[in-house]
């Protein structure tokens, strides 16, 4: 017996790319396979109708605000919201992002709608007093996707455990599969075929210095000594870029230093799969989806213990977690990284499937779904 | 588990036998999905059938009926003795070689060895049905508490007729389609059937606690009411306090080794989780014994005074239960009613909640679920704890107001007339505790009798019937409280809540067990004194089970409660139409009145009785 209408709530599905917009997509395809597209609607603040319209396909009632002035969105979308889930009545609200709870608090306080709301990462930690907070505390369930998140959200928040229900991220494990490289590409990026590849896969802004590759190139000196032909590779695009290749330059270690800019997403399997290992000491990462990535084509990944790369990566059962202040221990652990066996990719890519893949989510949302007693 | 029946002392052809049995088990189809047994005298003077929800020892080993060792004995059950497996040892050392791993096998064994002295060992729940193959001798047996029904009837030839259910005794086509004028009464009254009666004249209750013998020449209607106490339901007369350590660790032992045996299963076993104090400590209870992932089922819904939706959920995923949530509004719910309606074996003012929770845990493939009814009996859950003996304190003093009572007796108000019931009876316990948790009030049941069949006799209909049956012995309740908890346990948990559990649950083949509900945890509490059993808010359980989260407790009471009364006022008055047209609306408030008119109209008109004039 099907029984129940689901509505969700996006920043945006089609208009950008980054971990939430991901995280998104692969709800609104989970419940439309769950539910069926009738039961769903998709209210998304910033796509742009037509382009919403097409990736939503027919059967989903789609909604978006792409074309009202950035200014008065905001307000608009929260009007819309409110409509929505008054005349509709939904019986779950299913928030991407942290930044509508307000409205969601609203709706469960006026018309008793249940409401869930996802939380990623450093848009919820740390939140000051004011309305996305006390939304938050009005949620009925939250779903940080890691422990990590969950972790701090207890604390910050004060709630318990029962008002959380982990949903991590996931990643396609038909596109992120193990495999050579294109030959091409390793010629494009000057490599020898006795080189050694290190990756990162990080937006570049000078605002946030968490991401960990300027530490990597601070103990690249000596790394190369001890791996020689040691190549480390940022890929991603930002504003920290000439700042790198300066740093990289006084190290005297540009020549080991490959910056890619943006690479589309067509082509990021066969960078992870041009590298030898992966690496993101991160200080702030809400969980990582890179790490899924590159251990989906079948690499070896190093992340920073403080974060959530520690979900990612098992407390170090599928790669190498590392202190991200402490440089020595950084440089043991990319040493690991090449001096230890490297793993098979194949049995790699089948762990990191096995925990992350996509029928787990949906696993996860399945039940989830079910205990608001949609099925 | 099961559904049962038989007929002995038949006196037609054996044919007509078989035909009779067949219809009785097509009648308890629904209780058994798994297995259908019959078993036929060669002679044809008896016969047994069974309908098998397989929950212990799945293999054809647990069939019934079933036979004993030396083949003097079959046994049909209904039940789960969940201490088997300790009785087991015994039996074999008495040289028994044990076929099956079944319970069934051992209570058949043990009552071939041992006679009736073996039920007051038993701990579970239980009805069954004994006989002797050479001379067709009965022995019905039901469990303490009432969990398993019984019902039986003697035929037009003195033949013995029992089943699980009325529709049952009705199936066999040997007793006649007469209402029962006391059961009608009792049920107006109560809004259940209270023991003995059914519905149907000449079909009663086994009495619980008690077994009875069968000797099929000399039987009489009266001589199935002659049954023998195994045991009685009573606390200490002199109750001790232990200190408040030692009595937290006997309560919390005594819950987990309920819990532990109702664990007893070949099957997974859920959870009916309510949001409330009694089903959270099951849950709690059952994470702190290891066990992870059990499914949860709960009912969720839009009006807000009764959604505990999320209360559920959390508590759920605190104690890392799967859970099921059904969402029930004015729409869905009109199937459930209509399903509940066909679902029902006696009218009832209750079990509607069960009946929908029941679907949810069927759907997901769920055959066995725990409950936390009896909570709220066994350790003073309701307002009637306090509220029955201020009732009667008040009666006692009411004295002129008696003078008003002509007047107020016949007052447009349903509460007001409900006062004018407690100022006609004299003073006591059992009239507060009927004014408290009744339905209709003597004379409004008198007038609906009345006004319902006219085949009744002037007696039938001016006699207070239901307050004919039995008045309490003071002198066994040290305390008003203690005789109220008395009869919350032997009236309303036994004759509504239980009988709706298990009609219910079993309507969809699932086996509801009650942890609260057990000879054990009763036995470790009831030397306790009421006011330490009884305290405000469960104090005695919730100190036992620390691990219930505080906005469980914090959270206002509600119960298991239903919007259905807004749904009865709006979307759904069609379906009560036919009740509002018979019967003066005056009679029809509060909404329980309506609903149990409507589900008695239903079952006698469902049943083929003349449902009046």
């Amino acid at each position: 017996m099907k029984t129940g209408k689901l509505q969700i709530w996006v920043p945006e599905l089609v208009a950008r790319e980054g971990g939430i917009q991901s995280y998104s997509n692969e709800m609104l395809e989970a419940v439309v396979e769950i539910l069926g597209p009738e039961r769903v609607t998709v209210l998304s603040k910033s796509d742009n109708q037509a382009a919403l319209r097409i990736f939503c396909g027919e059967k989903v009632e789609a909604h978006s605000l792409g074309h009202v002035p950035s200014g008065v969105r905001t307000l608009a979308f929260s009007e819309l919201l409110l409509r929505k889930g008054l005349t509709e009545k939904p019986d779950l609200i299913l928030s991407t992002h942290a930044h509508f709870s307000p409205v969601g608090k609203m709706l469960g306080l006026r018309a008793r709608i249940p409401v869930a709301i996802s939380a990623h990462g450093v848009e919820v930690w740390n939140l000051p007093r004011g309305r996305t907070r006390n939304g938050l505390l009005a949620t009925d369930t939250i779903l940080p996707v890691s422990e990590y998140t969950r972790d701090r959200l207890m604390s910050e928040l004060g709630l318990p455990a029962e008002r959380f229900e982990i949903i991590h991220n996931t990643f396609d494990a038909k596109i992120f599969s193990p495999g050579p490289a294109r030959m091409k590409l390793r010629e494009t990026y000057g490599l020898r075929p006795e080189d050694k590849l290190l990756l990162c896969v990080s937006r570049m802004e000078a605002s946030e210095q968490y991401k960990g590759y300027r530490q990597i190139i601070q103990v690249m000196p000596s790394l190369i000594q001890k791996i020689p032909g040691l190549k480390f590779m940022v890929v991603g695009r930002g504003t920290d870029r000439k700042n790198m290749e300066g740093l990289a330059g006084r190290l005297g270690v540009r020549e080991h230093v490959i910056f890619t800019g943006y690479v589309s997403s067509e082509e990021l399997p066969d960078h992870y799969r041009l590298a030898d290992a992966f690496a993101m000491p991160s200080k702030r990462e809400g969980f990582g989806i890179v790490y899924l990535e590159a251990m989906g084509c079948g690499r070896r990944c190093l992340g920073g213990n403080k974060d959530a790369a520690r979900d990612a990566l098992r407390n170090g059962e599928l790669g190498v977690l590392v202190d991200p202040d402490d440089l020595q221990d950084l440089e043991q652990g990319v040493l690991r990284l090449f001096k230890e066996p490297p793993p098979e990719p194949e049995k790699l890519h089948h762990l990191a499937n096995q925990y992350f893949g996509r029928d787990v989510f949906r696993t996860k949302v399945r039940a989830l779904l079910e205990s608001f007693g949609l099925r | 588990m099961c559904g049962i029946a038989g007929i002995s002392g038949w006196q037609k052809k054996p044919e007509e036998l078989r035909a009779a049995l067949e219809g009785m088990q097509r009648a308890l189809g629904h209780r058994g999905p798994d297995d259908r047994g019959i078993l036929l005298d060669p002679k044809g003077k008896w016969g047994l059938i069974h309908t098998r929800l397989s929950i212990l020892d799945l293999s054809p080993c647990g069939r019934q009926p079933m036979t004993s060792s030396d083949g003097k004995w079959h046994i049909v059950f209904n039940g789960e003795i969940y201490n088997y497996r300790d009785l087991r040892p015994g039996l074999e050392k008495a040289g028994h070689r044990f076929f099956s791993g079944s319970d069934t096998e051992v209570l058949l064994e043990s009552l071939a060895r041992e006679g009736m002295g073996v039920l007051p060992k038993l701990r579970g729940m239980f009805a069954f049905g004994l006989l002797r193959a050479e001379d067709g001798q009965v022995w019905l047996g039901r469990d303490l508490f009432g969990i398993k029904p019984l019902y039986t009837a003697v035929g037009p030839d003195g033949e013995l007729i029992f089943a699980s259910e009325v529709r049952a005794v009705l199936a066999s086509g040997r007793v006649p389609r007469e209402v029962s004028p006391a059961g009608l009464d009792g049920y107006l009254r109560t809004g259940s059937l209270p023991r003995p009666f059914s519905l149907v004249r000449g079909v009663f209750q086994q009495r619980s606690g008690t077994w009875s013998h069968y000797v099929p020449q000399a039987a009489k209607p009266g001589s199935l009411l002659d049954s023998h106490f195994f045991r009685k339901i009573g606390f200490e007369r002199e109750p001790t306090t232990p200190d408040g350590k030692t009595m937290m660790a006997r309560v919390r032992s005594a819950l987990e080794e309920s819990l532990e045996a109702h664990f007893v299963s070949d099957v997974p076993v859920g959870l009916f989780l309510s949001g409330g104090i009694d089903s959270t400590a099951i849950a709690a209870l059952a994470a702190s014994s290891g066990r992870k992932g059990m499914q949860s089922y709960s009912l969720g819904f839009r009006e807000r005074r009764h959604d505990e939706a999320p209360l559920t959920r959390w508590v759920a995923r605190r104690f890392g239960m799967d859970h099921h949530l059904m969402r029930l509004d004015a729409e869905n719910g009109r199937d459930c009613f209509q399903g509940y309606l066909e679902a029902m074996d006696q009218p009832t003012l209750d079990g509607f909640n069960t009946y929908c929770v029941s679907t949810l845990a069927s759907q997901n493939g769920a055959k066995v679920v725990l409950s936390g009814l009896g909570g709220d009996e066994l350790f003073g859950g309701y307002r009637s704890f306090s509220r029955v003996p201020e009732l009667k304190k008040w009666s006692e003093r009411a004295g002129i107001l008696r003078m008003l009572l002509p007047v107020i007796e016949r007052f447009p108000g349903a509460r007001v007339r409900r006062v004018g019931e407690i100022l006609g009876e004299s003073p006591s316990l059992e009239q507060e505790f009927l004014a408290f948790r009744g339905n209709f009030t003597r004379r409004e049941a008198q007038s609906l009798r009345k006004e319902m069949s006219r085949e009744l006799g002037e007696w039938e209909i001016r006699a207070d019937l239901y307050d004919n049956l039995g008045r309490l012995d003071r002198d066994r309740f040290p305390t008003d409280a203690d005789a109220v908890g008395y009869l919350e346990l032997t009236r309303y948990m036994r004759h509504q809540l239980l009988k709706d559990s298990d009609v219910f649950s079993m309507s969809h083949g699932l086996e509801l067990r009650v942890p609260f509900v057990d000879m054990g945890l009763f036995d470790a509490i009831r030397g306790l004194p009421a006011a330490i059993r009884y305290q405000t808010g469960k104090r005695l359980l919730t100190s036992a089970v620390p691990e219930i989260p505080d906005y469980i407790y914090q959270h206002p009471k509600r119960g298991f409660t239903l919007p259905v009364e807004t749904w009865m006022k709006g979307p759904w008055k069609d379906m009560f139409a036919d009740v509002h047209k018979r019967f003066p609306e005056a009679l029809l408030q509060p909404w329980s009145r309506l609903w149990s008119l409507k589900t008695l109209m239903h079952w006698l008109e469902k049943h083929g009785f003349a449902a009046g004039d």
